[in-house]
């Protein structure tokens, strides 16, 4: 019996010995599959699923064994256990040369500063009319890659940028469908005989080439330069490449002369022109992310508020005759800010952009309408409801010849999650809420006088028609005008989340 | 890491924005904790000692149940991997000094490689690699950056780099060489005008 009861011992024991041996032998594989090769959750919980069957054989082997074996047996493996997750954890931690928040904070501060100066030096620069301006450049750029109409953008162009264009067109390259995200200006400097703008801008494109076409994600860094002492342009030659001489369409020869006024425009006498491109990021874009939900960081950072902001909050009450500040923005909070913010995600949610069309500038309602046409053709939709707008923070205003803009920081939670068609979830959730914070920038003509409170957000601002016929360009039919510039209202043209704002 | 906190970390950005504010090199630092995963000395460590007190019991003068002699000698491996696994940078003692240049010569390469630190048109990027555990700074210039400082001077910098490991407080020792730099590039790769910055500012390598 004796025997009997021994060898069941040993069996036993050898079974457990070799299940642990393979434990330890199989842990640091299953660990080495984890740390920054960007594995799923899921192929991590299969793993897992394997252990669990193992791992309750042990636990009945141990229970089986005598306590001065399976004591030890236990602590070791709990040790062990929390050793190697210890050491998982930090050997995923590294530092690089990335700006902080008080790096980002301090650039932010040095660059408002650049803008003031080159304001003072330029009264006619408006930062949305250069903006306007890029995007322009940027859509043109690529839109008339290798075609004979690229010559229209000779004055916009520095020599090197124009020759290389002209060198890589005979490949048979074609960009089409461009998308611009954001454009953020990352620096203003001068040098001995030019301005300087560093503009990075956040865009996605389709490549064709060979016969095949290739959708890309891009982030690229554009110096625009222009000689010093050269004052802004108006909207009309801002908005589009116009002949920064005559205003006429641009229509130049290979040299840059004008063919309505006969003038050489040499780049950056009248003009601001592409200096440089650089690529910054690249990758194919893939909807497979459409969905995903990362942890939300940013909204107990300090809102960043714009150094001059109360000169320029007294600017905006002088040039309006307001009587106090305070009731105005109380107006504007409840009137624009967070009627706009309840409106437009309302639209998001039901996958209905066009119908905000004449709430939001061109180039943010390309690039949602970018996003949304990808969730349609991924059969998902991300909504967002119960949104309870908790808090609206003043972080900049700006005045200037031809604009007014207020940005905004917007607190709020609510339901979001992401769904197929047929209302399976996704992603997110359905039951707590998800409280965030965003910069939401607003632009208005200067000059445009109409009160907050009468403003509707179902109508033409223009012709108060309803504001139904708009169509992509945000042209009304029935007044046949173009509503997005912010000609006659207030116009969403930006929108941040809080930890990648930087002004 | 722990010392290479977020005030470390705005430093390291200041001194990196000043060195390039005068000269046209563009500066990424990488801080890793190791280059190598090293779990094969755990392992033989555990193997050996197993095998170290299998001897004993098989030959020791006292005698010994047989199922104790499996039992301790099973139990020896999991005991001794764990204490390499408790213990910190205890498997570094073990490596040899070559495969641990190796590691991070690797890494730094791969980094450099994956970060895309050669698209900058006068081919000026350096990667500063720093891995703690290899106790080494791998300083990778781009061709451009290479040919313009004298070799003299990239060893210099090397050396200087070295001894960081010696000093008690690393992530000052390691700004301190950074900044020393700044004269060197900016006496060999001096600022021109119309330059910008084109690396991403927030790049970070994982590899």
């Amino acid at each position: 019996m004796n025997y009997s009861k021994n060898n069941k011992l040993i069996i036993k024991t050898i079974l457990l010995s070799t299940i642990l041996l393979l434990i330890f032998f199989l842990i640091p594989e299953l660990a080495a599959a984890r740390p920054g090769g960007g594995h799923s959750y899921s192929g991590g919980s299969n793993g897992g699923g394997g252990g669990d069957g193992i791992a309750g054989l042990v636990i009945y082997l141990l229970l089986s064994l005598p306590p001065e074996i399976s004591i030890p047996l236990i602590i070791i493996i709990i040790v062990f256990y929390y050793l190697s997750k210890r050491k998982k954890s930090q050997s995923n931690v590294s530092v690089a040369s990335v700006p902080t928040r008080q790096n980002r904070s301090n650039e932010f501060y040095e660059l408002q500063s650049k803008i003031e100066q080159l304001k003072a030096a330029d009264p006619n620069f408006s930062k949305m009319l250069f903006l306007d301006f890029v995007t322009s450049a940027y859509y043109k750029y690529y839109s008339l890659f290798s075609k004979k109409e690229f010559t229209n953008l000779r004055p916009f162009l520095s020599q090197h940028i124009y020759d290389n264009a002209a060198r890589i067109a005979p490949n048979s390259r074609t960009i089409s469908e461009i998308v611009i995200g954001n454009i953020n200006i990352v620096a203003v400097f001068e040098s001995s005989a030019y301005m300087a703008i560093t503009v990075d801008i956040d865009a996605n494109y389709t490549l064709s080439m060979g016969g095949r076409n290739t959708r890309y994600v891009l982030t690229e860094r554009w110096l625009f330069n222009r000689k010093k002492g050269v004052l802004s342009q108006g909207p009309e030659k801002m908005r589009d490449l116009k002949c920064p001489n005559c205003g006429a369409a641009s229509n130049f020869s290979d040299a840059g002369q004008c063919d309505y006024c006969d003038t050489f425009i040499v780049s950056g006498e009248m003009q601001w022109f592409v200096n440089q491109i650089n690529i910054l990021h690249q990758e194919t874009f893939s909807t497979k992310g459409l969905g995903h939900y990362e942890q939300e960081v940013g909204t107990d950072y300090p809102t960043i508020v714009q150094p001059s902001i109360n000169n320029y909050i007294s600017r905006f009450v002088s040039n309006h005759q307001l009587g106090d500040w305070n009731s105005y923005w109380a107006s504007f909070t409840d009137n624009i800010a967070s009627a706009y913010f309840l409106e437009i995600y309302k639209a998001w949610s039901d996958l209905k952009w066009e119908r905000v069309r004449h709430l939001i500038s061109d180039r943010l309602y390309d690039s949602y309408n970018f996003w949304i046409a990808a969730y349609k053709q991924e059969g998902k939709r991300n909504k967002l409801e119960n949104i309870n707008i908790q808090r609206i923070d003043m972080a900049a205003v700006d005045v200037d010849l031809y604009y007014e803009s207020f940005t905004v920081r917007i607190f709020a939670s609510c339901l979001d999650y992401t769904e197929t068609t047929t209302g399976n979830l996704v992603g997110g959730s359905k039951k707590n809420p998800r409280v965030f914070s965003e910069y939401w920038t607003f632009i208005r003509r200067t000059g445009v006088e109409k009160k907050e409170e009468e403003f509707s957000m179902h109508n033409c601002p223009n012709c108060g028609a309803p504001a139904d016929k708009m169509g992509q360009a945000a042209v009304c039919e029935y007044c046949d005008t173009k509503i997005s510039n912010g000609d006659f209202s207030w116009v969403l043209t930006r929108i941040v989340q809080d930890e990648e704002y930087t002004g | 890491m722990k010392r290479f906190n977020e005030n470390f970390r705005t430093r390291l950005y200041d001194t990196i924005k000043d060195i390039e504010s005068n000269s046209i090199v563009e500066i990424i630092v990488l801080i890793k904790p190791q280059s190598g995963r090293y779990r094969d000395i755990p392992v033989w460590a555990g193997a050996i000692f197993a095998f170290i007190i299998y001897t004993f019991f098989m030959f020791s003068p006292i005698h010994f149940d047989v199922y104790l002699i499996y039992a301790f000698t099973v139990l020896s491996f999991p005991l001794v991997y764990t204490l390499f696994k408790a213990i910190p940078n205890i498997e570094s003692k073990f490596v040899s000094r070559k495969r641990k240049e190796r590691n991070v010569e690797i890494n730094a390469r791969a980094s450099f490689q994956k970060g895309g630190i050669r698209f900058t048109s006068e081919r000026i990027g350096i990667l500063f690699y720093c891995s703690i555990l290899e106790k080494k700074v791998c300083i990778l210039p781009d061709r451009g950056a290479k040919n313009a400082v004298p070799a003299e001077d990239w060893e210099k910098i090397n050396a200087n780099f070295q001894t960081i490991f010696l000093n008690s407080d690393l992530p000052n020792a390691f700004l301190e060489q950074l900044a020393k730099c700044k004269n060197i590039f900016s006496e060999f790769i001096p600022p021109v005008e119309n330059d910008i910055n084109e690396l991403p500012d927030n790049m970070d390598v994982d590899l």
